[in-house]
């Protein structure tokens, strides 16, 4: 069965270029425009992998992070960030929030792909 | 496998045309003094979302702007600089260019490349220009100048630093002040969160002598002036430091914390993937990585390249960094209680968005034309089942009922398509009203009132250019300047109110200022000169009609915004053209209302018809004030034929229809037919028919494009029974019974409008 991404992004391109690069490589895609909604939306379904971007209105990235493996389902699930911010920092938090790795913005779908089999498979 | 990134393309610029949209709207809106944190970050995020999009999209001209567009305010919504109005200047400059190159990636216009490099220069200039300190939180406001002082490199030797605390002065006395303060020695400046601003100044000069100019600008009492090395106050300076020390230390404290964090990410591995992953620069994976079990499994047995990281992780413990963990939750918790709850419905409203599709408009209208076509069809079969016997047809009429209800649903629902709310039009306000203003030295506060009423698409747009064009005057001839405006007693900035509002079957929008008002004098007297017929018994509302005659300009100047006299009559035409009506409303000295009425949509009119001999005509129900059948008593004859009806203390002129259109009909006396008051552009009058038909939505058709322009009928419709009726041009009406004798000394009694109503709310 094709394995469901869930990918947490304001941007409504770069929603739509992920969702499409996903799809064509045969997964399937859950789509939220910020935090609480992916929180919704992972609850609601199970999610093999989470793709969420850092800076968004009402919940940012770290905090879904955050949220999520409050969540005994989402404990063990990878969760990625896919953010412009790529500090020292910016990682330093991440990882403490719970995250299991990070992709930079701007990225290629190619460079999507590689990544999220790397995960998942 | 590879991917067409120009699919995104139009996602991307229809986002990027909304986020700018959206950033202009809120930095118009900002406090300079105290902005909104989280309008702040609104703008923030909407060139940081640009970018991003702009970035993976290979629109690196937007991804420059915006990068560096996004470096500075995020120092500003960091509080590590303070917001100035060159700032917001900057920002809207660079909203310019992102727009300009968005079309030019659209629409492939021109991009001019001097106006970018200009914006480029500015927004990088100023985020390497006057920065303030980071205020620590825990620091008291007063702590904030001796903050500052640290943080400057030290004074010349034989020169004195001053520290100069005063409330944020206004652009003018700030430029005076740092000129004259300049002549001492050399000055910066810096303003803090609190609405104050801080001066340093190095000189050799004494504390009497900055104190003596500064009193030309601001009282002294609301100021203070120390030695950096003697604060004035030692106490408080003294607290103060204590505050700034316990601050400095917590950021410290802060710093070593996180500093303890990445070497325990070395420990952990962090860098050590990264290194493994060096090859594919651009993404990672930390250390403790407990993947899923399956996706372990499925990497082994599909991808040649084990994941050493994640295996490795597998077999540790994650490591809980409890006490990071809990600080950045509060604070998380803390940044969402602060937003306003109006604001979270904004966003989810924006959601909403997401599950909307794209259609061509000639696909809307071809669909409401064909409704309207249905509309005209179900109305026949109503009609011809009319005929029937009630009880042998008894389920057809029930049936076609059925089909009445279920036209008029879909009819709406179509309509509804073509609806855009007036936000569309208003947005575009506040940035010209500002620049406007700016140009010409005046102090205008817009206010839009009413933006989410929905009006028809085609109307939407053909109101943007009448409406830009009065508040264009408003501006320049309704506002008055800053000092008239005070020495009239009324606060120096004008308010220019736009509002849009449902009112029976039309929408009114209006433009109201609270400026100098009409001057009738003038108007008159302006009228006059050009030959226009005028008398000095004419009502106010019919005084101030005059403005829209051709060529009719009484503006004292002739500004490069307006006043050349051409156009009040073109806005007038594109209402009339739009089913509209313009009135005016003033009061000298208080201010103008120039009121617009559209109907909802040009397609449907609801109407009311009449009949008048063997013809039937539809009068726009909008525009009817109340109907009925007058006492012989209530009558009154002027003069000749000239006839007018007394209802509830108002005489008004009757308007016999038959007679205007010559037509034959036994009813020729009022009191055995039907009058129907109908109102237009502030005047009143009462129309003379045989009887009323009854109401109905009419499908409008011109009749212009089928026949030719025939004064006071606007259009033509099919009734249910096929044959057509015309529609009256109730305005034109009204002014053909003005001139058709039928009212002589009529208009001294002529209704008037509301006149001071308007200004006492």
């Amino acid at each position: 069965m094709a394995k469901t991404i869930l990918t947490v992004d304001d941007s409504g391109s770069l929603r739509a270029m992920v969702a499409f690069s996903l799809k064509a490589a045969g997964y399937q895609v859950v789509e939220a425009v910020d935090g609480q909604d992916g929180l919704s939306k992972a609850k609601e379904k199970t999610v093999d992998l989470v793709l969420t971007d850092q800076n968004m209105p009402i919940m940012d990235g770290l905090t879904l992070i955050r949220q999520l493996r409050g969540l005994g389902s989402y404990q063990k699930v990878p969760i990625l960030m896919l953010t412009t911010e790529s500090s020292d920092e910016m990682k330093a938090k991440g990882k403490a929030a719970g995250a299991n790795g990070w992709l930079v913005k701007p990225f290629d779908p190619k460079r999507l792909i590689e990544v999220v089999q790397k995960v998942i498979g | 496998m590879s991917i067409d990134m120009s699919q995104f393309y139009e996602v991307f610029f229809d986002e990027s045309d909304e986020l700018l949209a959206e950033a202009e709207h809120l930095l118009l809106g900002l406090d300079i003094q105290s902005p909104d944190m989280e309008d702040l970050n609104a703008i923030f995020r909407a060139a940081h979302s640009i970018k991003g999009g702009a970035a993976t999209f290979g629109m690196m001209d937007m991804a420059e702007i915006t990068h560096v567009l996004e470096n500075l305010l995020d120092k500003i919504r960091k509080q590590e600089m303070a917001l100035t109005a060159e700032h917001v200047d900057a920002f809207l400059a660079a909203k310019d260019v992102l727009k300009m190159q968005l079309d030019g990636h659209r629409l492939a216009t021109a991009v001019d490349p001097e106006q970018v490099a200009d914006v480029t220069m500015m927004l990088k200039g100023l985020s390497e220009g006057v920065a303030i300190a980071p205020v620590p939180t825990l620091t008291a406001p007063v702590a904030a100048p001796a903050a500052v002082v640290s943080a400057m490199p030290p004074a010349a030797p034989g020169l004195t630093r001053f520290c100069l605390d005063l409330p944020v002065l206004n652009e003018r006395d700030d430029r005076n002040l740092r000129d004259e303060l300049g002549l001492l020695g050399s000055v910066s400046q810096h303003v803090l969160a609190d609405g104050r601003s801080q001066w340093l100044l190095d000189t050799d000069s004494s504390a009497d002598d900055i104190l003596s100019i500064c009193s030309f600008v601001i009282d002294v009492d609301q100021m203070r002036v120390s030695r950096e090395d003697m604060p004035a106050l030692e106490a408080v300076a003294a607290a103060a430091q204590h505050d700034i020390e316990v601050g400095l230390e917590a950021r410290a404290d802060t710093k070593s914390k996180s500093g303890v964090e990445v070497q325990e990410e070395v420990g952990y591995g962090l860098f050590e993937t990264l290194e493994q992953d060096k090859v594919e620069e651009g993404y990672g994976f930390f250390a403790p990585f407990t993947p899923h079990p399956d996706a372990v499994v499925t990497t082994m047995i599909g991808d040649e390249t084990p994941l050493p990281a994640a295996v490795e992780a597998a077999q540790r413990t994650t490591r809980q960094p409890e006490k990071n963990t809990e600080i950045s939750t509060q604070k998380s918790t803390d940044k969402l209680s602060d937003k306003p709850v109006k604001k979270d419905n904004e966003k989810a409203a924006s959601t909403a968005e997401t599950t909307s599709i794209r259609v061509g408009v000639e696909k809307v209208d071809q669909l409401i034309n064909l409704v309207g076509e249905l509309v005209i069809t179900q109305a026949m079969i109503e009609q011809r089942i009319a005929a029937l016997d009630p009880v042998q047809h008894e389920r057809l009429i029930n049936s076609a009922g059925q089909l009445m209800r279920n036209t008029r649903d879909l009819q709406e629902a179509v309509m509804s398509i073509r609806m855009m709310p007036m936000d569309f039009v208003f947005s575009r306000f506040p940035r010209m009203v500002r620049d406007l203003a700016g140009k010409l030295g005046k102090k205008v506060e817009l206010v839009t009132q009413g933006a989410s009423t929905e009006l028809d698409k085609g109307l939407i747009e053909r109101i943007v250019d009448p409406l830009t064009h009065l508040v264009r005057n408003s501006v320049d001839h309704g506002i008055e300047l800053p000092e008239q405006r005070r020495a009239r007693g009324k606060s120096e900035t004008g308010q220019l109110t736009l509002s849009a509002a449902h009112k029976g079957g039309s929408i009114v929008i209006e433009v109201t200022d609270d400026g100098a008002g009409l001057n009738r004098e003038r108007l008159l007297a302006k009228a006059q000169q050009n030959g226009l017929p005028v008398s000095e018994n004419m009502s106010d509302a019919e005084v101030y009609q005059l403005i829209f005659a051709p060529g009719f300009s009484t503006a004292e100047a002739v500004t490069d915004v307006s006043g050349r006299g051409v156009g009040m009559d073109v806005v007038k035409r594109n209402i009339t053209a739009m089913n509209g009506t313009v009135e005016i409303r003033s009061v000298p000295g208080l201010g103008t209302t120039i009121s617009i009425a559209l109907p909802l949509t040009l397609a449907i009119l609801d109407g009311m018809s009449v009949s008048l001999g063997s013809n039937i005509y539809v009068i726009p129900l909008n525009l009817i004030v109340e109907t009925l059948q007058p006492r012989a008593q209530d009558i009154k004859t002027v003069t000749g034929e000239g006839r007018m009806v007394h209802v509830r203390g108002e005489y008004l002129p009757i308007i016999a229809l038959h007679s205007l259109f010559n037509h034959d009909t036994d009813i020729t006396d009022p009191t055995q037919g039907v009058l129907v008051l109908i109102e237009a552009e502030g005047r009143k009058s009462a129309l003379f028919v045989d009887g009323l038909v009854g109401q109905q939505q009419v499908v409008i058709k011109s009749l212009e494009t089928n026949y030719r322009r025939v004064r006071g009928i606007s259009g033509a419709t099919i009734m249910g029974d096929g044959s057509v009726a015309l529609i009256l041009d109730v305005p034109a009406i009204i002014q053909m019974g003005q001139s058709h004798n039928y009212i002589t000394g009529a208009a001294a009694y002529a209704s008037r409008p509301p006149q001071t109503k308007e200004y006492t709310q």
